[in-house]
């Protein structure tokens, strides 16, 4: 059990029952997931849904099939996570899920920047643009770069088109570049 | 923003995505205890697949069990359902046998030859009591095969059939119980009962007493000890006859022994019987 080991392996041992096997995983993926919860809602109950996260990861150990990658079936675990979260506290999803158009949102969905002492200035502004952005194109911008997930797995997951996405990644990617550039 | 600049973008090669990826480098402080937490959960849903199936005794035995159950239930309908076909059948296995029916023809020749030589008796000897007595108030006597009463008309194919019907256990309804007696008459299992009141009642004895003519004397008598065969004990059945009052069958049972013992002298008061003339 190396680090060539893939995901789909590591998850079937640990199915099989070896605890080493989700060490591994869950080394390989808190990082990016404890980042995703941060720069998507804020650092407060970034751990909380972390915590969520992996437990239900563990309790659907059995249900994992090699038919899907680990990647979608881990990332859509920890987005409906995220759903859950945002229907907790408000009963609904943020407005920016269910706008057509990316640009009719007006409401402010930013939150708290996942900003560190230690980081370049550069890096401070990209994440403080990312955090002033909808929640559905920060979703998707975060899930491509936090996941590495392609359009349609963020689709998939997301369950929504693939062009929703396509039209929520660009309004995103706009938004960061114009930013980056007023500095 | 053009779809080229989008496509580079999702390739990963833009500026944007490497800037990002610097965030990434930066270490990511998870609380200590969140990291327990998950492990140990983790740990216990390993290590809980064997122990819960060596602490769980339906898991260990319910495979068992349930082929253990199957087959006692397996077992026990198929005892029950043989049970259930022997009963069924038994009506078939009392059906008598070939054996049985010849064994029960042969008892009714027997018996037939019996009854036979009693009636014989009664014509041959008292023909005069059968007339008055016997037979003056009973109805047409019911056949006996092979009998001097009657002919069965009954094939053998049917008396076969009866006695089959005789075997089965079903209860004879209410015209059975009153043919039930003729039918055995027929298959000469009972002697013919002549009175009809009595059928139900009626047994072989009292049914050979009504055959030999209402008799006062026992059939056991008749039969066994036949006072008819030595003229002293005849002549003495009839002087207890004449001496109980019973003056006409004194008189048809001293004709019967006059015809049969044409020289016999007999005692006065029986010769003097003779003259007395008939109701």
């Amino acid at each position: 059990m190396d680090a060539l080991t893939t995901d789909e392996s590591l998850m079937l041992e640990y199915a099989g029952g070896s605890y080493e096997a989700f060490e591994v995983l869950y080394t390989r993926h808190k990082s990016s997931v404890l980042r995703f919860y941060r720069r998507q809602i804020g650092t407060a109950a970034a751990e909380e849904l972390l915590h969520d996260a992996f437990m239900r990861l563990i309790n659907a150990r059995q249900r994992y099939t090699p038919s899907a990658t680990f990647r979608t079936y881990f990332w859509t675990i920890v987005r409906n996570v995220l759903i859950d979260h945002y229907r907790k506290l408000n009963r609904s999803l943020p407005e920016s899920y269910g706008a057509i158009d990316p640009e009719q949102s007006i409401a402010d969905e930013s939150v708290e920047p996942d900003v560190g002492a230690d980081q370049s200035r550069q890096i401070q502004k990209l994440l403080a643009i990312v955090s002033t952005l909808p929640s559905a194109q920060r979703e998707a911008f975060l899930l491509k770069e936090e996941a590495g997930l392609t359009l349609p797995e963020i689709a998939e997951i997301a369950q929504t088109s693939v062009d929703t996405i396509k039209s929520r990644l660009r309004y995103a990617v706009t938004k960061i570049r114009n930013g980056m550039e007023a500095i | 923003m053009n779809d080229d600049d989008l496509n580079e973008y999702l390739e990963g090669g833009s500026d944007l995505s490497s800037l990002y990826a610097e965030s990434k480098t930066a270490p990511v402080g998870t609380s200590e205890s969140i990291d327990q937490s998950i492990l140990a959960a983790a740990k216990r849903s390993v290590g809980s697949q064997p122990t819960s199936a060596k602490a769980s005794p339906i898991r260990r035995w319910g495979v068992p069990a349930s082929v253990a159950a199957t087959v006692l239930l397996s077992t026990t309908l198929y005892l029950t359902n043989q049970q259930e076909i022997e009963y069924s059948s038994q009506p078939e296995s009392y059906a008598p046998t070939e054996s049985a029916i010849n064994e029960a023809r042969k008892n009714t020749a027997d018996k037939r030859e019996a009854i036979t030589e009693t009636e014989s008796l009664s014509a041959d000897r008292i023909a005069p009591l059968e007339k008055k007595k016997a037979y003056a108030n009973s109805p047409a006597p019911a056949a006996i095969p092979g009998s001097v009463v009657g002919k069965s008309t009954m094939s053998s194919k049917e008396n076969t059939a009866q006695l089959r019907y005789q075997a089965a256990p079903t209860a004879p309804s209410r015209s059975d119980m009153t043919e039930t007696p003729k039918r055995q008459i027929q298959h000469g299992l009972i002697a013919p009962a002549v009175t009809p009141m009595k059928t139900q009642e009626v047994d072989e004895t009292e049914n050979l007493n009504q055959a030999s003519g209402r008799l006062e004397v026992p059939v056991e008598e008749q039969l066994s000890a036949d006072f008819r065969t030595s003229p002293k004990t005849w002549i003495s059945y009839i002087e207890s006859l004449l001496a109980s009052g019973d003056i006409p069958f004194a008189q048809d049972e001293l004709e019967a022994f006059i015809v049969r013992h044409p020289d016999f002298q007999l005692p006065a008061n029986l010769a003097q019987l003779t003259d007395i003339p008939r109701p």
